[in-house]
């Protein structure tokens, strides 16, 4: 009887386990999808718009670590409101036949930073005047999304591309929510084409530039992170990503296995999700010698990076682009910017 | 052993939805990062609590010899406490109020922050001394077991349990330290702007572990330890009970436990990659997530976390089934038995729809911030606590009681 009944629940429990076992299993590496051709380009512009996501480090640092640490929920934290920025790029590509085709990366998170970052660069004109083709959302994270309405205010039906894998609170924010405890809030509905972005698909913007996304957990219980890939013509291929919660190299390894043309990696521009709490971790010394073996030309980098991670890399001979004083001209400034400008930060450009 | 073959399933099986309830409840109560209440998984100062509190347990049932043979509750509550107290103790009174502030910074929160310096504020320095913490308590859980599995008593064997206690307490704390100084201090010398170079070398095992990340060591040093708390209570002390500890065998016996556990530690080490890289392809250095050589060599370490709390849960509410048949199938269906519940644990803790539900996670796989060796840790300590310190009350009390 005794023994009937422990199989009864030796049964119970190889069950359970097949339940458990229904999502999350490792996919096979070499089920590898073909080559993706994401055609050429002439070049590629990016205007850092605000790279401040958050001014003082430190507080933003004790929001999340008096409210459960890395993996807590955004939307449970009270955030200290006036330490509120937010990340943003204009997209420039100029195509083979010259034709500039601008796309906005990101909205913020502080609505009224947001306001002065679209006006003080006349992107709020160029949303309005449908200037700028589409809005591509790189991750969910409040410093990347919550300012959707600095975006809305001047387009709430502008093309947009956003990771699949956003939570229920993200989607009452963009429909025209608020979250009182997290102090976001979004008075205009989004009305236009939300495509949303499959892992690993890649969807063309234009010729030379594509969005894929990636399928990561991310700190603050975001899931998941599009990456812009540009193929240069006679350059080579450049990312440019929102914090790259992927990881720079697994960026560049993709294009390798992935895109016609990938072997030639050319740079990158935007946060690098590094060192960005001022700390440091024999990881990050990792990232700089596995940097070196991809031989990149011309790296920008800035926000989530770490100050301290961009000055040792181009101590190590890793090509960072330096940045300009243009972010001293802005009202607010982080406090953990430092001379030897290896940011770009507020108000500089690069081209690729 | 005629005790077990009557074990009373049935008070087993409600004994583990007990212990699932409980698991949850504490999990839910001091470390779920959303919806926890004391939320202390951040994630290092959560994983350095576990570890050492296990640490701790290992020291009152490994090194002093304080189990609970007579299944007495009052016992498994005084015991439970002295563990408790031992905690408390050393770890905010000797590591954050003593050694920290009178010798060794980078093991109290408050002397890393009054030393100053970028990024020194209290997550960062919170999270830095609870790396330190976690590989202390890592190499001490290591050369404890390695010594109890290998050397018995010896040399103290004749010496009363307080004097053969204390003995191996001295012996193993030396040996931890000098363990903890090779294979973990140069990862935590690391942790800091600038680098401390004159306090510890550059992490010398980059090239083997494609990561300056002492999580290589964490990783191979737990399965090791898996390994001899799988010898212990799956295989009932085989294959080292075949040398007896004394009788001139003593080195054979540390020999053959060192050779063992190590070696078969590292292999399962290996294999678990070469696993990891079929399905996520070849990691590389500085690789992120799945791609990351330090997020593969963590998952072994919460791999064999997942096993240690597969062979106790085994033990404990299934009377380790089978123990009909001779020796060697009954150690390979439980060693079967013990991979598919290690295997159910992994997919519990990394599925997309329980993980996130019971341990509040973000899902996805590869994020070492989110790892589940804390969780895994939570639960042997509570199956520890049960087996050992209550002496495994009173499942083992009700099936003698049978005989």
């Amino acid at each position: 009887m005794e023994r009937r009944q422990f199989l009864k629940v030796l049964g119970a429990t190889g069950a359970a386990a097949t339940v458990a076992a229904t999502a999350g299993f490792p996919k096979k590496a070499f089920a590898k999808p073909a080559k993706q051709d994401i055609g050429e380009c002439k070049s590629v512009k990016v205007t850092v718009l605000s790279e401040t996501s958050w001014f003082n480090n430190d507080q933003f640092k004790k929001d999340i670590v008096d409210n459960g640490g890395a993996s807590t929920n955004q939307y449970a934290v009270p955030w200290d409101r006036n330490n509120s920025g937010g990340y943003s790029a204009l997209i420039e590509v100029e195509g083979l036949d010259g034709k500039v085709h601008k796309y906005l990366l990101d909205t913020g998170w502080n609505n009224a930073w947001m306001d002065y970052v679209f006006n003080r660069h006349g992107v709020d004109k160029m949303l309005a005047s449908n200037e700028i083709e589409a809005f591509i959302l790189s991750h969910w994270h409040l410093d990347h999304f919550w300012g959707i309405e600095s975006t809305l205010k001047h387009n709430d039906k502008i093309k947009m591309y956003g990771p699949s894998t956003m939570f229920p609170e993200d989607e009452v924010l963009l429909n025209g929510g608020k979250h009182e405890v997290a102090g976001c809030k979004n008075d205009v509905p989004y009305k236009g084409e939300l495509t949303k972005t499959e892992p690993d698909q890649y969807y063309p913007l234009t010729a030379g530039a594509a969005i894929r996304m990636f399928d990561v957990p991310i700190l603050l219980r975001v899931r998941g992170e599009n990456v812009l890939y540009f193929n240069v013509k006679d350059k080579g291929i450049v990312t440019v990503t929102g914090c790259c919660h992927p990881g720079l190299l697994t960026l560049y390894s993709t294009a390798r296995k992935e895109i016609e043309g990938g072997k030639n990696i050319y740079g990158c521009y935007g946060g690098l999700h590094i060192s960005l709490f001022e700390n440091w971790d024999p990881k990050f010394d990792d990232i700089i010698k596995g940097a070196k073996a991809f031989n990149p030309t011309k790296m920008g980098c800035n926000h989530c990076t770490g100050w301290i991670w961009a000055e040792n890399a181009a101590k190590e001979g890793l090509p960072i682009v330096k940045g300009t004083d243009t972010y001293k001209s802005y009202p607010k400034q982080s406090s953990v910017a430092k001379a030897s400008n290896v940011f770009l930060t507020n108000g500089d450009t690069v081209v690729f | 052993m005629r005790h077990a073959e009557r074990f009373n399933y049935p008070l087993g099986v409600a004994a583990f939805g007990c212990f699932i309830l409980l698991n949850l409840a504490l999990w839910r109560f001091f470390f779920a990062p959303t919806h926890g209440v004391m939320k202390l998984f951040t994630p290092m100062y959560g994983l350095s609590i576990v570890a050492f509190l296990l640490s701790c347990i290992i020291c009152l049932t490994d090194v002093f010899e304080l189990e609970n043979p007579t299944f007495k509750v009052r016992r498994g509550l005084l015991l439970s406490l002295a563990s408790l107290a031992l905690f408390f103790a050393v770890y905010y009174g000797f590591f954050w109020n003593f050694l920290g502030r009178f010798g060794v910074t980078y093991l109290s929160p408050e002397a890393i922050i009054r030393a100053g310096g970028t990024g020194a504020e209290i997550w960062n320095a919170r999270e830095n001394a609870s790396t330190a913490i976690t590989y202390l308590a890592t190499a001490m859980i290591f050369v404890a077991l390695v010594w109890n599995s290998g050397l018995r008593s010896w040399p103290w064997g004749a010496a009363a349990r307080p004097v053969r206690g204390w003995s191996r307490f001295f012996a193993v704390s030396f040996i931890s330290l000098i363990v903890y100084a090779v294979l973990f201090h140069p990862h935590v010398t690391a942790l800091f702007v600038p680098k401390q170079s004159f306090a510890g070398v550059d992490p010398w095992w980059e090239g083997m572990a494609m990561t300056s990340s002492a999580f290589y060591h964490l990783g191979w040093m737990m399965m090791a330890v898996a390994v001899l708390v799988l010898f212990a209570h799956s295989f009932e002390g085989r294959p080292l009970s075949l040398v007896p500890a004394g009788n001139g065998k003593t080195g054979l016996r540390l020999a053959l436990t060192l050779v063992l556990s190590v070696g078969l530690g590292f292999l399962i080490f290996w294999l678990l990659e070469a696993v990891m890289t079929y399905f996520w392809d070849e990691p590389f250095l500085g690789g992120n997530y799945t791609d990351d050589p330090r997020f593969r060599h963590l998952d072994v370490a919460e791999i064999a976390t997942f096993a240690i709390a597969a062979v106790y849960l085994w033990k404990l509410y299934f009377g380790n089934w089978p123990r009909r048949f001779p020796a060697l199938v009954n150690y390979a269906v439980r060693f079967v038995i013990v991979g598919l519940l290690t295997g159910g644990f992994w997919f519990f803790y990394y599925s997309d729809s329980l993980g996130p539900r019971f341990v509040d996670r973000v899902p996805g796989i590869g994020n070492v911030d989110d790892t589940a060796l804390c969780w895994g840790l939570m639960t042997v300590i509570l199956l520890i606590v049960h087996d050992r310190l209550f002496g495994g009350w009173p499942l083992r009390k009700r099936s003698l009681a049978h005989e």
